[in-house]
């Protein structure tokens, strides 16, 4: 499909929530692409709040 | 002149009128037969797009498919219709229905038919492919009563789901398609690995504008 087909609001905010539910690797994943895409993920601690930052 | 009396006129025009009539339009059915034959089913240009959350929300039938078999060809070569006219032919894939996101499909097992030229088959991986045990969501439209991709033939026509089946995945008919299919492709089901998961995710990527 083609880029922003979901609307990246509906995206950033189903991503945020995978890093709020999902197993931490799934949840590191998840933090680094909203990072990419300089967006927080809010409720993270720790280790994948480091990586998210990076 | 031979000269009929009026009741005979009359008679005549009463019995033979109608069946000369109905005479006259079997004959025009059977010349329409003869000059116009059925149209041989072809491929169709795109009637539908899944580029945006709008767009999505106007295709008539998204479906989370389960491929049966390895799809195989369901006609003979002909003349593409609208790819230069290159040899093209028609594929069925057998679909055991999981979701059903938007539109109305009844059956628990559907057929999905579609073109794909000799030139292109297996050439590169924007050409419609569906083996085996291949989970997609499927953006599909009536033609006649088949069920067909609304790229036909077209690897963008469908979406990989990396996230395992959702059997009990509920539907917010309040939300667009969109943000649905983003929740199915996101949510772990039945059977995803974190493997699989963080495939999801990276696949979903493409969603975001950096």
């Amino acid at each position: 499909m083609y880029e922003a087909a979901f609307g990246d609001e509906v995206v950033i905010k189903r991503l945020q929530q995978v890093v709020r539910e999902e197993t931490l690797p799934v949840r590191e994943e998840a933090c680094y692409l909203l990072a990419e895409a300089k967006h927080p993920c809010e409720g993270i601690t720790g280790k994948e709040q480091l990586f998210g930052q990076q | 002149m031979l000269l009929i009396p009026r009741h005979v006129q009359e008679e005549m025009r009463r019995k033979w009128i109608p069946r000369i009539a109905v005479l006259l339009v079997l004959v025009a059915f059977a010349a329409c037969m003869g000059c116009c034959p059925s149209p041989q089913a072809t491929e169709f240009p795109a009637r539908y797009e899944n580029y945006s959350p709008l767009a999505i929300s106007l295709v008539p039938m998204i479906l989370v498919g389960l491929v049966q078999e390895n799809a195989s060809p369901a006609g003979e070569f002909h003349p593409s219709r609208i790819d230069g006219h290159g040899p093209i032919r028609r594929w069925r894939a057998r679909v055991r229905v999981e979701n059903v996101l938007q539109g109305n499909v009844p059956q628990t097992e559907v057929d999905v038919f579609y073109f794909i030229g000799t030139d292109n088959l297996g050439s590169s991986d924007i050409y419609l492919n569906l083996p085996a045990g291949a989970r997609r969501i499927f953006f599909l439209q009536r033609d006649g009563g088949e069920l067909c991709p609304i790229h036909d033939g077209w690897e963008s026509s469908v979406e990989p789901v990396f996230s395992g089946a959702h059997p009990s995945f509920k539907i917010d008919s309040q939300k667009l398609a969109a943000e649905t299919i983003t929740d199915l492709l996101l949510s772990r089901g039945e059977g995803a690995t974190d493997k699989s998961m963080i495939e999801a995710v990276y696949h979903v990527r493409s969603g975001i504008r950096r």
